[in-house]
């Protein structure tokens, strides 16, 4: 019998596996990046009152929130070609890597949309009113005030969303793209050692996430000592930590 | 292939009576997932030598870990070995016969377990240490001072991570039809199968999964509401 539980197997698959690493990080951190350009888009909307935009994010939002991922996934995989294929646009080709980026970022966006919307509003609203009095410009004051302030704030939820996004992505392999898990099913389908190779896989997202947490948990200690010189920022009520931990 | 939105009404009257199996999975992870969260930040919170140190190390590791890989993990140690055990202990019982949502329960539990500790042990901060001062002055042992001091106090705090959890359990469930769990999401990929109308039925998953959520999220404000009422009484 030679599907007996084999430890040694994990390492021996661990390189492996790795090699599939890069995907995983390309989707996190692609997908983060659509998804604070984005969600930072949704914030001013819903923050300045713009009509009809603001409904549109609010709904948008409820709905990536009130949905497990895993559909959200199947909804773009299967509905934008739809869409695309009725306006005439061949889709034949697109290679499925898109369709992931489009659903995690959209998926991020709605997450941090909250966060950033929460961080800029922790920011006191007569910081607002005294940079516009002395003479800022509404630009101004956002760049030199209200956002080294608000990123600070944002730190701690911010790196829970990156984090749990990463352990989205292990849900990529189900549209056929050979991220971390993808490799390790198809390592394991090959030689029948398909637990060792979910293992391997465990061991690295174990990992990765540990790194990144300590990566935000430096950043958070740094920023918090350069924010300590600035006697403003450090009179701020400090807004408590937001957490969003979601799985899918 | 045109838009067809009578199928999506069609799948939705198909795939509802999927909702208790997702509810139930939900429910049932949540409070086994309670139990062992507040069990395990009740022994980091104590600081217990030993147990606190493996807790801890036990929580950073299952943090990292995927849900979908507990799942696929849980679901093949079972599918391999549950026969071999059941021979050996003389149950009647099958690996066929086990029903695959106790599988996702596992699963379910240790993800729910993990939150839930962390979301515990922040409401734990939330109780002044003179309390645990008073209590023992009133001669209450540690026992009676988490069950009567402790714990009434950290629940309401920690109320609203406790429904995020639910919400996000329900979203789990999803994930676990991938490990050939029948619930909402399988059915609606079942129903699509003959027709290919695949993007319609996902949108009746998604309407279903959307509504659960909104309801829950309106149940806790109200709770919410209710439990600030019966604080500020007292």
């Amino acid at each position: 019998m030679n599907n007996l539980f084999q430890p040694q197997l994990i390492w021996q698959y661990l390189p492996d596996i790795l090699s599939a690493l890069p995907v995983t990080l390309l989707l996190t951190i692609v997908s983060t990046l659509i998804g604070v350009i984005v969600g930072a888009g949704i914030a001013f909307v819903r923050m300045e009152d713009t009509p009809f935009f603001k409904q549109v994010a609010i709904v948008f939002t409820s709905f990536i929130r009130g949905t497990p991922i895993l559909i959200q996934m199947f909804l773009v995989y299967y509905g934008l070609p739809f869409l695309l294929n009725y306006i005439g646009v061949n889709t034949d080709n697109v290679n499925p890597l898109i369709y992931l980026f489009i659903t995690y970022g959209l998926n991020m966006a709605a997450f941090l949309s909250e966060i950033i919307r929460a961080a800029l509003e922790s920011v006191p609203a007569t910081q607002r009113e005294a940079a516009l009095t002395s003479g800022y410009t509404k630009r101004q004051m956002y760049m030199k005030i209200i956002f080294p302030q608000a990123m600070v704030i944002a730190i701690p939820s911010f790196a829970t969303m990156v984090i749990s996004l990463l352990q989205d992505t292990s849900l990529a392999f189900t549209i056929g793209v050979l991220d971390v898990v993808g490799k390790a099913k198809a390592l394991g389908t090959a030689t029948f050692h398909t637990v060792e190779a979910y293992i391997s896989a465990m061991i690295i997202f174990i990992i990765l996430s540990f790194i990144l947490e300590r990566v935000f948990h430096w950043l958070e200690k740094r920023s918090n000592y350069s924010s300590r010189q600035m006697p403003i920022a450090a009179t701020n009520p400090v807004m408590p930590v937001i957490e969003h931990p979601k799985t899918s | 292939m045109n838009f067809d939105i009578g199928f999506i009404f069609q799948v939705v009257s198909q795939i509802v009576r999927y909702v208790p199996v997702t509810i139930y999975m939900a429910f049932v992870s949540l409070i086994i997932g309670g139990a062992l969260g507040l069990a395990v930040a009740l022994v980091r919170y104590y600081k217990v030598p030993i147990l606190s140190q493996l807790f801890s190390t036990l929580i950073t590791m299952l943090k990292g870990v995927p849900l979908i890989l507990v799942f696929l993990v849980v679901f093949l140690i079972a599918s391999q070995n549950f026969n071999h055990l059941a021979k050996a202990m003389g149950w009647q019982i099958r690996y066929g016969d086990l029903p695959m949502s106790a599988l996702a329960i596992i699963g379910l539990s240790l993800m729910a377990m993990v939150g839930l500790s962390e979301a515990f042990r922040g409401a734990f901060e939330s109780v002044k240490q003179v309390q645990f001062d008073a209590a023992r002055s009133l001669g209450m042992t540690k026992m009676q001072t988490i069950r009567r001091v402790l714990i009434p106090q950290t629940l309401p705090v920690a109320l609203p991570m406790i429904i995020n959890m639910l919400i996000n359990l329900i979203k789990g469930t999803a994930i676990a039809s991938l490990v050939s769990v029948v619930e909402i999401f399988s059915a609606a990929t079942q129903a699509a199968s003959s027709n290919y109308k695949y993007f319609e039925a996902y949108i009746a998953a998604a309407m279903i999964y959307w509504l659960m959520t909104i309801v829950i999220e309106r149940g806790a404000v109200l709770l919410e509401s209710r439990m600030d009422k019966s604080l500020r009484r007292s």
